[in-house]
Protein backbone atom coordinates (compact mmCIF):
# COMPACT_ATOMS: atom_id res chain seq x y z
CA UNK A 1 0.00 0.00 0.00
CA UNK A 2 1.48 3.43 -0.86
CA UNK A 3 0.20 6.62 -1.85
CA UNK A 4 0.83 8.20 -5.11
CA UNK A 5 0.55 11.87 -5.28
CA UNK A 6 2.25 11.82 -9.27
CA UNK A 7 2.69 9.75 -11.96
CA UNK A 8 3.35 10.42 -15.30
CA UNK A 9 5.63 9.76 -18.74
CA UNK A 10 8.57 12.45 -18.93
CA UNK A 11 10.07 10.31 -21.94
CA UNK A 12 8.98 7.84 -24.07
CA UNK A 13 9.70 5.00 -21.55
CA UNK A 14 10.63 7.41 -19.03
CA UNK A 15 8.39 7.73 -15.69
CA UNK A 16 8.41 9.90 -12.63
CA UNK A 17 6.66 8.46 -9.43
CA UNK A 18 6.02 10.93 -6.58
CA UNK A 19 4.81 8.78 -3.66
CA UNK A 20 4.25 9.75 0.51
CA UNK A 21 7.37 7.90 2.45
CA UNK A 22 8.68 9.78 5.52
CA UNK A 23 12.13 7.48 4.87
CA UNK A 24 14.16 9.95 4.34
CA UNK A 25 16.63 8.71 1.96
CA UNK A 26 19.93 10.02 1.44
CA UNK A 27 21.20 10.81 -2.02
CA UNK A 28 22.57 7.69 -3.53
CA UNK A 29 19.81 5.19 -1.66
CA UNK A 30 17.13 3.03 -2.94
CA UNK A 31 14.12 1.52 -2.43
CA UNK A 32 12.50 -1.52 -3.87
CA UNK A 33 8.95 -1.07 -5.29
CA UNK A 34 6.90 -3.13 -7.45
CA UNK A 35 3.70 -3.93 -9.00
CA UNK A 36 1.80 -6.32 -6.54
CA UNK A 37 0.35 -8.19 -9.94
CA UNK A 38 -2.37 -11.02 -9.82
CA UNK A 39 -1.13 -14.46 -8.25
CA UNK A 40 2.06 -12.57 -6.97
CA UNK A 41 3.45 -12.14 -10.46
CA UNK A 42 6.04 -10.68 -11.36
CA UNK A 43 7.10 -11.86 -7.94
CA UNK A 44 10.06 -9.50 -7.10
CA UNK A 45 10.64 -5.94 -6.19
CA UNK A 46 12.94 -3.84 -8.32
CA UNK A 47 15.52 -1.43 -6.88
CA UNK A 48 15.04 2.40 -8.04
CA UNK A 49 17.40 5.13 -6.88
CA UNK A 50 15.86 8.13 -5.23
CA UNK A 51 15.56 11.33 -7.54
CA UNK A 52 14.63 13.36 -4.99
CA UNK A 53 13.18 13.74 -1.19
CA UNK A 54 11.45 15.79 1.42
CA UNK A 55 10.36 14.78 4.75
CA UNK A 56 7.00 13.02 3.70
CA UNK A 57 7.78 12.46 0.05
CA UNK A 58 10.05 10.51 -2.08
CA UNK A 59 10.26 10.59 -6.00
CA UNK A 60 11.47 8.32 -8.30
CA UNK A 61 12.31 8.22 -11.66
CA UNK A 62 12.74 4.85 -13.69
CA UNK A 63 12.75 3.43 -17.24
CA UNK A 64 10.47 0.73 -18.37
CA UNK A 65 12.71 -2.22 -19.17
CA UNK A 66 10.76 -5.37 -18.70
CA UNK A 67 7.38 -6.52 -17.17
CA UNK A 68 7.91 -5.99 -14.02
CA UNK A 69 8.44 -2.23 -14.95
CA UNK A 70 5.69 -1.65 -17.56
CA UNK A 71 3.72 -2.81 -14.50
CA UNK A 72 4.46 -0.45 -12.31
CA UNK A 73 4.18 2.27 -14.81
CA UNK A 74 0.45 1.47 -15.01
CA UNK A 75 -0.28 2.08 -11.29
CA UNK A 76 -2.37 5.51 -10.87
CA UNK A 77 -2.55 8.18 -8.26
CA UNK A 78 -3.88 8.03 -5.19
CA UNK A 79 -4.59 5.10 -2.41
CA UNK A 80 -2.59 2.68 -3.87
CA UNK A 81 -2.39 -0.98 -2.75
CA UNK A 82 -1.09 -2.56 -5.67
CA UNK A 83 2.19 -0.40 -5.32
CA UNK A 84 4.31 -2.02 -2.73
CA UNK A 85 7.66 -0.77 -1.63
CA UNK A 86 10.17 -0.43 1.54
CA UNK A 87 13.60 1.22 1.80
CA UNK A 88 15.42 3.66 2.02
CA UNK A 89 18.39 1.14 1.60
CA UNK A 90 22.03 0.77 0.78
CA UNK A 91 24.48 3.24 1.16
CA UNK A 92 24.59 6.65 -0.19
CA UNK A 93 26.96 9.23 -1.56
CA UNK A 94 29.47 11.14 1.07
CA UNK A 95 30.27 14.65 0.01
CA UNK A 96 32.93 17.00 0.42
CA UNK A 97 33.69 20.46 0.49
CA UNK A 98 35.29 20.59 -3.30
CA UNK A 99 34.28 21.76 -6.68
CA UNK A 100 32.21 18.46 -7.56
CA UNK A 101 31.61 16.92 -10.95
CA UNK A 102 28.23 14.98 -11.27
CA UNK A 103 28.36 12.48 -14.25
CA UNK A 104 25.37 10.42 -15.38
CA UNK A 105 24.41 8.39 -18.39
CA UNK A 106 20.99 8.14 -19.13
CA UNK A 107 18.73 6.57 -16.56
CA UNK A 108 21.73 6.95 -14.51
CA UNK A 109 21.40 11.00 -13.94
CA UNK A 110 18.31 10.02 -11.74
CA UNK A 111 20.09 9.91 -8.28
CA UNK A 112 22.47 12.69 -9.47
CA UNK A 113 19.64 15.59 -8.87
CA UNK A 114 18.95 14.46 -5.34
CA UNK A 115 22.99 14.56 -4.88
CA UNK A 116 23.28 17.88 -6.34
CA UNK A 117 20.95 19.38 -3.93
CA UNK A 118 22.05 18.02 -0.90
CA UNK A 119 25.60 18.81 -2.12
CA UNK A 120 24.62 22.11 -2.96
CA UNK A 121 22.61 22.82 0.67
CA UNK A 122 25.34 21.62 2.52
CA UNK A 123 28.65 23.52 0.77
CA UNK A 124 29.04 26.38 -1.48
CA UNK A 125 31.44 25.10 -3.89
CA UNK A 126 30.37 24.56 -7.86
CA UNK A 127 28.41 21.58 -9.04
CA UNK A 128 28.66 20.73 -12.73
CA UNK A 129 26.44 17.91 -14.08
CA UNK A 130 27.38 16.04 -17.21
CA UNK A 131 24.07 14.19 -18.55
CA UNK A 132 24.91 11.91 -21.38
CA UNK A 133 21.73 10.29 -23.37
CA UNK A 134 21.72 8.26 -26.03
CA UNK A 135 18.03 9.78 -27.15
CA UNK A 136 15.65 11.65 -26.18
CA UNK A 137 16.92 14.10 -22.76
CA UNK A 138 14.92 13.87 -19.49
CA UNK A 139 14.96 16.06 -16.61
CA UNK A 140 17.63 18.30 -17.82
CA UNK A 141 15.64 21.72 -17.06
CA UNK A 142 15.61 20.28 -12.94
CA UNK A 143 19.48 20.17 -13.04
CA UNK A 144 19.72 23.14 -14.80
CA UNK A 145 17.75 24.62 -11.44
CA UNK A 146 20.13 23.19 -9.10
CA UNK A 147 23.84 23.27 -11.05
CA UNK A 148 26.12 25.69 -11.58
CA UNK A 149 26.41 24.32 -15.12
CA UNK A 150 24.82 21.87 -17.08
CA UNK A 151 26.44 19.66 -19.77
CA UNK A 152 24.17 17.57 -22.07
CA UNK A 153 25.01 15.13 -24.35
CA UNK A 154 23.11 13.23 -26.89
CA UNK A 155 24.33 10.21 -28.91
CA UNK A 156 28.00 10.68 -27.95
CA UNK A 157 30.09 10.37 -25.14
CA UNK A 158 29.83 12.39 -22.45
CA UNK A 159 33.08 12.00 -20.95
CA UNK A 160 34.65 13.84 -23.20
CA UNK A 161 33.10 16.76 -22.04
CA UNK A 162 34.47 16.50 -18.58
CA UNK A 163 36.44 18.97 -17.26
CA UNK A 164 39.11 16.54 -15.76
CA UNK A 165 40.56 19.20 -13.06
CA UNK A 166 37.60 18.07 -11.09
CA UNK A 167 39.29 16.10 -7.47
CA UNK A 168 35.54 14.66 -6.66
CA UNK A 169 32.87 13.25 -8.87
CA UNK A 170 30.32 11.57 -8.26
CA UNK A 171 29.06 9.10 -11.38
CA UNK A 172 25.74 6.74 -12.10
CA UNK A 173 25.11 4.78 -15.37
CA UNK A 174 26.20 2.24 -17.78
CA UNK A 175 29.09 0.58 -16.67
CA UNK A 176 31.42 1.35 -19.23
CA UNK A 177 30.85 5.10 -19.09
CA UNK A 178 31.90 4.87 -14.97
CA UNK A 179 34.81 3.50 -16.43
CA UNK A 180 35.64 6.27 -18.62
CA UNK A 181 35.05 8.16 -16.03
CA UNK A 182 37.14 6.87 -13.67
CA UNK A 183 40.24 6.47 -15.73
CA UNK A 184 39.89 10.21 -17.23
CA UNK A 185 40.14 12.05 -14.18
CA UNK A 186 43.50 12.34 -11.90
CA UNK A 187 44.85 9.83 -10.00
CA UNK A 188 44.21 11.70 -6.85
CA UNK A 189 40.42 12.73 -7.56
CA UNK A 190 38.21 10.91 -5.31
CA UNK A 191 35.46 9.38 -7.18
CA UNK A 192 32.29 7.50 -5.83
CA UNK A 193 30.31 4.75 -8.92
CA UNK A 194 26.77 4.41 -8.14
CA UNK A 195 26.13 0.67 -9.14
CA UNK A 196 22.74 -1.19 -10.55
CA UNK A 197 22.74 -5.00 -10.43
CA UNK A 198 19.86 -7.04 -10.74
CA UNK A 199 18.52 -7.82 -7.13
CA UNK A 200 16.91 -10.38 -4.79
CA UNK A 201 16.43 -9.04 -1.46
CA UNK A 202 17.74 -5.65 -1.38
CA UNK A 203 18.81 -6.09 1.87
CA UNK A 204 21.62 -7.83 1.83
CA UNK A 205 20.50 -11.37 2.82
CA UNK A 206 20.68 -12.80 -0.38
CA UNK A 207 23.71 -12.59 -2.58
CA UNK A 208 22.23 -12.22 -5.59
CA UNK A 209 23.61 -8.45 -6.54
CA UNK A 210 27.71 -9.37 -5.77
CA UNK A 211 30.46 -7.90 -7.09
CA UNK A 212 33.98 -8.07 -6.61
CA UNK A 213 34.96 -4.57 -4.89
CA UNK A 214 38.32 -3.88 -3.85
CA UNK A 215 39.06 -7.28 -3.73
CA UNK A 216 36.28 -8.92 -2.19
CA UNK A 217 32.85 -9.42 -3.08
CA UNK A 218 30.43 -6.93 -1.80
CA UNK A 219 26.59 -6.53 -2.20
CA UNK A 220 25.51 -3.68 -4.61
CA UNK A 221 22.41 -3.71 -2.01
CA UNK A 222 23.80 -3.32 1.71
CA UNK A 223 27.68 -2.64 0.85
CA UNK A 224 26.83 -0.25 -1.74
CA UNK A 225 24.80 0.81 -4.23
CA UNK A 226 27.87 3.65 -4.09
CA UNK A 227 31.64 2.97 -3.77
CA UNK A 228 34.58 4.62 -4.30
CA UNK A 229 35.52 4.34 -7.76
CA UNK A 230 38.84 3.50 -7.45
CA UNK A 231 37.78 0.31 -5.76
CA UNK A 232 35.46 -0.64 -8.43
CA UNK A 233 37.44 -0.06 -11.78
CA UNK B 1 0.76 -21.60 27.38
CA UNK B 2 2.18 -20.64 23.98
CA UNK B 3 0.23 -22.64 21.64
CA UNK B 4 2.86 -22.17 18.96
CA UNK B 5 5.38 -23.67 20.92
CA UNK B 6 7.30 -26.66 20.09
CA UNK B 7 10.25 -29.22 20.86
CA UNK B 8 12.40 -30.41 17.93
CA UNK B 9 15.28 -32.17 18.08
CA UNK B 10 15.25 -31.23 21.70
CA UNK B 11 15.17 -27.76 20.50
CA UNK B 12 12.99 -25.53 22.17
CA UNK B 13 11.10 -23.02 19.24
CA UNK B 14 8.78 -20.41 19.77
CA UNK B 15 7.15 -21.27 16.88
CA UNK B 16 7.37 -23.58 14.18
CA UNK B 17 8.66 -20.60 11.33
CA UNK B 18 12.52 -20.92 10.54
CA UNK B 19 14.14 -18.48 8.22
CA UNK B 20 15.25 -20.72 5.22
CA UNK B 21 19.29 -20.70 4.55
CA UNK B 22 20.55 -18.35 1.87
CA UNK B 23 17.40 -16.37 2.10
CA UNK B 24 18.34 -14.77 5.98
CA UNK B 25 22.04 -14.48 5.21
CA UNK B 26 23.43 -14.13 8.57
CA UNK B 27 20.18 -13.30 10.47
CA UNK B 28 20.38 -9.33 10.68
CA UNK B 29 20.01 -8.09 7.75
CA UNK B 30 15.93 -8.32 7.87
CA UNK B 31 16.11 -6.11 11.33
CA UNK B 32 15.01 -2.88 9.63
CA UNK B 33 11.64 -5.22 9.53
CA UNK B 34 11.55 -7.52 12.95
CA UNK B 35 13.76 -8.28 15.29
CA UNK B 36 14.92 -11.69 14.37
CA UNK B 37 14.25 -13.02 18.17
CA UNK B 38 10.64 -13.38 17.03
CA UNK B 39 11.02 -16.33 15.02
CA UNK B 40 11.24 -19.80 15.43
CA UNK B 41 15.05 -20.29 13.98
CA UNK B 42 17.37 -19.48 11.58
CA UNK B 43 18.82 -21.25 8.81
CA UNK B 44 22.39 -19.47 8.47
CA UNK B 45 23.94 -19.08 4.71
CA UNK B 46 25.31 -22.35 3.48
CA UNK B 47 28.33 -22.19 4.49
CA UNK B 48 31.11 -24.91 3.08
CA UNK B 49 34.88 -25.45 4.07
CA UNK B 50 36.37 -23.02 1.89
CA UNK B 51 35.78 -19.55 0.94
CA UNK B 52 33.46 -19.60 -2.15
CA UNK B 53 32.62 -16.19 -4.46
CA UNK B 54 29.63 -17.54 -5.91
CA UNK B 55 28.55 -17.52 -9.56
CA UNK B 56 29.24 -15.70 -12.54
CA UNK B 57 26.84 -13.86 -14.50
CA UNK B 58 22.94 -13.55 -13.42
CA UNK B 59 22.06 -14.66 -9.89
CA UNK B 60 18.30 -14.67 -9.83
CA UNK B 61 15.75 -14.66 -12.38
CA UNK B 62 12.18 -13.94 -11.85
CA UNK B 63 9.26 -16.64 -13.05
CA UNK B 64 5.70 -16.65 -12.60
CA UNK B 65 4.84 -16.78 -8.73
CA UNK B 66 8.78 -17.93 -8.17
CA UNK B 67 12.56 -17.38 -8.06
CA UNK B 68 15.32 -18.95 -10.23
CA UNK B 69 18.37 -18.55 -8.33
CA UNK B 70 22.13 -19.54 -9.11
CA UNK B 71 23.96 -17.81 -6.47
CA UNK B 72 26.44 -20.80 -6.31
CA UNK B 73 26.99 -20.56 -2.30
CA UNK B 74 28.62 -17.98 -1.65
CA UNK B 75 30.13 -17.57 1.57
CA UNK B 76 33.53 -17.03 3.75
CA UNK B 77 34.49 -20.71 4.37
CA UNK B 78 33.82 -22.37 7.49
CA UNK B 79 36.59 -20.59 9.65
CA UNK B 80 35.67 -17.33 8.80
CA UNK B 81 32.04 -18.60 9.75
CA UNK B 82 32.98 -19.28 12.49
CA UNK B 83 34.95 -16.27 13.58
CA UNK B 84 33.27 -13.52 11.82
CA UNK B 85 29.04 -14.64 12.16
CA UNK B 86 28.62 -17.70 14.07
CA UNK B 87 28.94 -15.53 17.44
CA UNK B 88 26.91 -12.80 16.32
CA UNK B 89 24.11 -15.13 15.05
CA UNK B 90 24.01 -17.11 18.74
CA UNK B 91 23.00 -13.83 20.10
CA UNK B 92 19.97 -13.67 17.19
CA UNK B 93 17.45 -15.56 20.31
CA UNK B 94 15.89 -18.38 18.23
CA UNK B 95 16.70 -21.80 17.30
CA UNK B 96 20.10 -21.47 15.51
CA UNK B 97 20.55 -23.69 12.39
CA UNK B 98 24.03 -23.86 10.65
CA UNK B 99 24.19 -24.95 7.09
CA UNK B 100 26.41 -26.97 5.36
CA UNK B 101 27.65 -27.94 2.06
CA UNK B 102 30.69 -29.31 0.24
CA UNK B 103 32.16 -30.06 -2.99
CA UNK B 104 33.87 -33.60 -1.73
CA UNK B 105 33.03 -35.64 0.96
CA UNK B 106 36.58 -34.45 2.80
CA UNK B 107 35.14 -31.29 2.84
CA UNK B 108 31.98 -31.58 4.29
CA UNK B 109 34.19 -33.80 7.22
CA UNK B 110 36.83 -30.99 7.46
CA UNK B 111 34.37 -28.76 8.05
CA UNK B 112 32.26 -30.58 10.58
CA UNK B 113 35.36 -31.16 12.62
CA UNK B 114 35.78 -27.36 12.86
CA UNK B 115 32.46 -27.16 13.83
CA UNK B 116 33.24 -29.51 16.66
CA UNK B 117 32.56 -27.78 19.98
CA UNK B 118 30.77 -25.04 18.36
CA UNK B 119 27.66 -23.94 19.87
CA UNK B 120 24.25 -24.03 18.13
CA UNK B 121 21.43 -26.12 17.99
CA UNK B 122 21.11 -27.72 14.75
CA UNK B 123 23.57 -28.84 11.07
CA UNK B 124 21.31 -28.70 8.27
CA UNK B 125 23.29 -31.04 6.10
CA UNK B 126 23.10 -29.32 2.35
CA UNK B 127 23.66 -32.28 0.14
CA UNK B 128 21.99 -30.72 -3.30
CA UNK B 129 25.62 -29.47 -3.71
CA UNK B 130 27.33 -31.11 -7.11
CA UNK B 131 29.64 -33.99 -5.91
CA UNK B 132 32.90 -32.81 -8.03
CA UNK B 133 33.56 -36.75 -7.63
CA UNK B 134 30.64 -37.90 -8.90
CA UNK B 135 31.11 -36.03 -12.08
CA UNK B 136 29.19 -33.11 -10.35
CA UNK B 137 25.70 -34.88 -10.15
CA UNK B 138 24.39 -33.39 -6.23
CA UNK B 139 25.21 -35.96 -3.40
CA UNK B 140 21.36 -35.97 -2.88
CA UNK B 141 20.51 -37.95 -5.61
CA UNK B 142 20.85 -41.37 -5.07
CA UNK B 143 19.91 -43.29 -2.06
CA UNK B 144 22.80 -44.94 -1.85
CA UNK B 145 24.98 -41.36 -2.06
CA UNK B 146 23.27 -39.93 0.38
CA UNK B 147 23.76 -43.03 2.80
CA UNK B 148 27.58 -42.07 2.27
CA UNK B 149 27.44 -38.80 3.40
CA UNK B 150 25.00 -39.00 5.90
CA UNK B 151 26.61 -41.78 8.04
CA UNK B 152 30.63 -39.75 7.57
CA UNK B 153 29.06 -37.02 8.69
CA UNK B 154 27.28 -38.45 11.31
CA UNK B 155 30.54 -39.98 12.47
CA UNK B 156 32.01 -36.97 12.57
CA UNK B 157 29.62 -34.89 14.29
CA UNK B 158 28.16 -34.86 17.94
CA UNK B 159 25.53 -31.87 16.53
CA UNK B 160 21.51 -32.92 15.73
CA UNK B 161 21.82 -33.65 12.23
CA UNK B 162 19.08 -32.51 9.60
CA UNK B 163 19.49 -33.31 6.07
CA UNK B 164 18.16 -30.95 3.83
CA UNK B 165 16.82 -33.35 0.53
CA UNK B 166 17.02 -32.26 -2.98
CA UNK B 167 13.53 -32.64 -4.46
CA UNK B 168 15.70 -33.56 -7.62
CA UNK B 169 16.54 -36.64 -6.19
CA UNK B 170 15.92 -39.68 -8.69
CA UNK B 171 13.38 -41.32 -6.10
CA UNK B 172 12.75 -38.81 -3.32
CA UNK B 173 11.47 -41.15 -0.41
CA UNK B 174 14.27 -43.43 -1.26
CA UNK B 175 16.84 -41.00 -0.16
CA UNK B 176 15.06 -39.79 2.52
CA UNK B 177 14.64 -43.67 3.91
CA UNK B 178 18.26 -43.32 3.13
CA UNK B 179 19.26 -40.13 5.40
CA UNK B 180 17.18 -41.65 8.22
CA UNK B 181 19.08 -44.96 8.50
CA UNK B 182 22.36 -43.68 8.21
CA UNK B 183 21.59 -41.47 11.30
CA UNK B 184 20.00 -38.36 10.70
CA UNK B 185 18.17 -37.03 13.24
CA UNK B 186 15.62 -35.28 10.66
CA UNK B 187 15.05 -33.96 7.32
CA UNK B 188 14.39 -30.70 5.74
CA UNK B 189 12.54 -30.21 2.14
CA UNK B 190 12.66 -29.65 -0.30
CA UNK B 191 15.50 -27.74 -1.72
CA UNK B 192 14.70 -25.74 -4.94
CA UNK B 193 14.01 -27.19 -8.15
CA UNK B 194 16.58 -28.03 -11.13
CA UNK B 195 15.16 -25.59 -13.37
CA UNK B 196 15.93 -22.87 -16.45
CA UNK B 197 15.31 -19.83 -18.21
CA UNK B 198 16.54 -18.95 -21.85
CA UNK B 199 16.89 -15.68 -22.73
CA UNK B 200 15.29 -15.79 -26.63
CA UNK B 201 16.37 -12.89 -28.02
CA UNK B 202 20.03 -13.08 -27.19
CA UNK B 203 19.56 -17.42 -27.88
CA UNK B 204 21.43 -18.22 -24.95
CA UNK B 205 20.46 -19.34 -21.30
CA UNK B 206 19.81 -16.93 -18.41
CA UNK B 207 22.54 -18.24 -15.88
CA UNK B 208 26.33 -19.03 -16.75
CA UNK B 209 25.41 -22.49 -15.02
CA UNK B 210 22.77 -22.78 -17.58
CA UNK B 211 20.39 -24.45 -14.79
CA UNK B 212 19.29 -22.81 -11.55
CA UNK B 213 16.76 -23.90 -8.68
CA UNK B 214 13.35 -22.68 -8.35
CA UNK B 215 12.07 -21.39 -5.41
CA UNK B 216 8.57 -19.98 -4.04
CA UNK B 217 4.88 -20.28 -4.32
CA UNK B 218 5.14 -21.97 -7.85
CA UNK B 219 6.66 -25.11 -6.72
CA UNK B 220 4.19 -24.90 -2.95
CA UNK B 221 1.86 -27.64 -4.33
CA UNK B 222 4.68 -30.05 -5.50
CA UNK B 223 6.92 -29.69 -2.49
CA UNK B 224 3.72 -30.34 -0.23
CA UNK B 225 3.33 -33.55 -2.08
CA UNK B 226 6.66 -34.43 -1.19
CA UNK B 227 6.53 -33.58 2.57
CA UNK B 228 3.32 -35.46 2.95
CA UNK B 229 5.47 -38.37 1.04
CA UNK B 230 8.33 -38.66 2.89
CA UNK B 231 6.51 -37.80 6.18
CA UNK B 232 4.43 -40.32 5.77
CA UNK B 233 7.50 -42.67 5.04
CA UNK B 234 9.69 -41.69 8.01
CA UNK B 235 9.83 -41.79 11.64
CA UNK B 236 11.86 -39.21 12.48
CA UNK B 237 10.93 -35.37 12.05
CA UNK B 238 10.52 -33.29 8.89
CA UNK B 239 11.09 -29.87 8.61
CA UNK B 240 9.32 -28.93 5.67
CA UNK B 241 9.85 -26.10 2.75
CA UNK B 242 9.09 -25.06 -0.31
CA UNK B 243 7.08 -21.98 -1.60
CA UNK B 244 5.47 -20.77 1.72
CA UNK B 245 3.94 -17.70 1.82
CA UNK B 246 1.27 -17.70 4.07
CA UNK B 247 0.69 -18.58 7.24
CA UNK B 248 -1.93 -20.98 5.65
CA UNK B 249 0.33 -22.53 3.49
CA UNK B 250 2.58 -23.16 7.35
CA UNK B 251 -0.40 -24.85 8.63
CA UNK B 252 -0.83 -26.91 5.07
CA UNK B 253 2.86 -28.09 5.46
CA UNK B 254 2.02 -29.31 9.31
CA UNK B 255 -1.20 -30.83 8.19
CA UNK B 256 1.37 -32.80 5.47
CA UNK B 257 3.23 -34.11 8.28
CA UNK B 258 6.15 -31.17 9.13
CA UNK B 259 7.02 -30.50 12.80
CA UNK B 260 8.12 -27.26 11.20
CA UNK B 261 8.87 -24.89 8.99
CA UNK B 262 11.34 -23.02 6.45
CA UNK B 263 10.40 -20.25 4.11
CA UNK B 264 11.93 -17.84 1.87
CA UNK B 265 11.62 -16.73 -1.21
CA UNK B 266 8.44 -14.69 -0.07
CA UNK B 267 10.76 -12.68 2.44
CA UNK B 268 12.41 -11.09 -0.60
CA UNK B 269 8.83 -10.28 -1.67
CA UNK B 270 7.64 -8.65 1.64
CA UNK B 271 10.02 -8.31 4.53
CA UNK B 272 7.41 -8.71 6.97
CA UNK B 273 5.70 -12.17 5.21
CA UNK B 274 7.32 -13.90 8.81
CA UNK B 275 5.42 -11.69 11.15
CA UNK B 276 2.77 -12.33 9.52
CA UNK B 277 2.48 -15.83 9.79
CA UNK B 278 3.36 -16.00 13.27
CA UNK B 279 0.62 -13.97 13.89
CA UNK B 280 -1.79 -16.07 11.05
CA UNK B 281 -0.88 -19.31 13.05
CA UNK B 282 -1.98 -17.63 16.31
CA UNK B 283 -5.69 -16.59 14.86
CA UNK B 284 -5.58 -20.00 13.26
CA UNK B 285 -4.93 -21.61 17.05
CA UNK B 286 -7.44 -19.68 18.85
CA UNK B 287 -10.10 -19.88 16.43
CA UNK B 288 -9.59 -24.11 15.81
CA UNK B 289 -9.48 -24.13 19.46
CA UNK B 290 -6.16 -25.54 19.64
CA UNK B 291 -4.04 -25.68 22.59
CA UNK B 292 -0.77 -26.69 20.55
CA UNK B 293 -0.43 -26.46 17.28
CA UNK B 294 2.05 -29.33 16.85
CA UNK B 295 -1.60 -31.08 17.24
CA UNK B 296 -2.35 -30.56 13.72
CA UNK B 297 1.05 -32.32 12.49
CA UNK B 298 0.41 -34.98 10.00
CA UNK B 299 -3.49 -35.21 10.54
CA UNK B 300 -3.55 -35.56 6.29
Amino acid sequence: MALVLEHEQIASSVFRLLVKDSGNPKPGQFYMLGASGEGMDPFLKRPLSVHDANGDEVEFVYQIVGRGTKMLSEIQTGEQPALEMFGPLGRGFEFADENSAFIGGGVGVVPLYYAIKEFKRNFGKKAVAYLGFSGETFLVDRFKAVCDEVIVNVGGYITDYVDREFVQYYTCGPDPMMEAVAKLLPDGAKGYVSLEKRMGCGVGACFACSVRVDGKMQRVCKDGPVFLAKEVF
Amino acid sequence: MDRLKLDFLGVEMKNPIIAASGTFGYGDDYRDFFDPSILGGVSSKGITFNAKDGNSGIRVYETPAGLLNSIGLQNPGIAGFITDYLPNMRKLGCALIVNLGGDTMEQYIGALEMLEGQEFDILELNISCPNVKSGGMAFGMKAEDVFQIVSESKKNSSHKMMVKLTPNAFNLVDTAIAAQEAGADAVSLVNTFSAMAIDVNNKKAVFDNVYAGLSGPAIMPIALRMVHQVSKALDIPVCGMGGISSAEDAIAFMMAGARCVQVGSIIFRDPNAPVKMIEGLRLFCEQEGLTSLSDIVGII
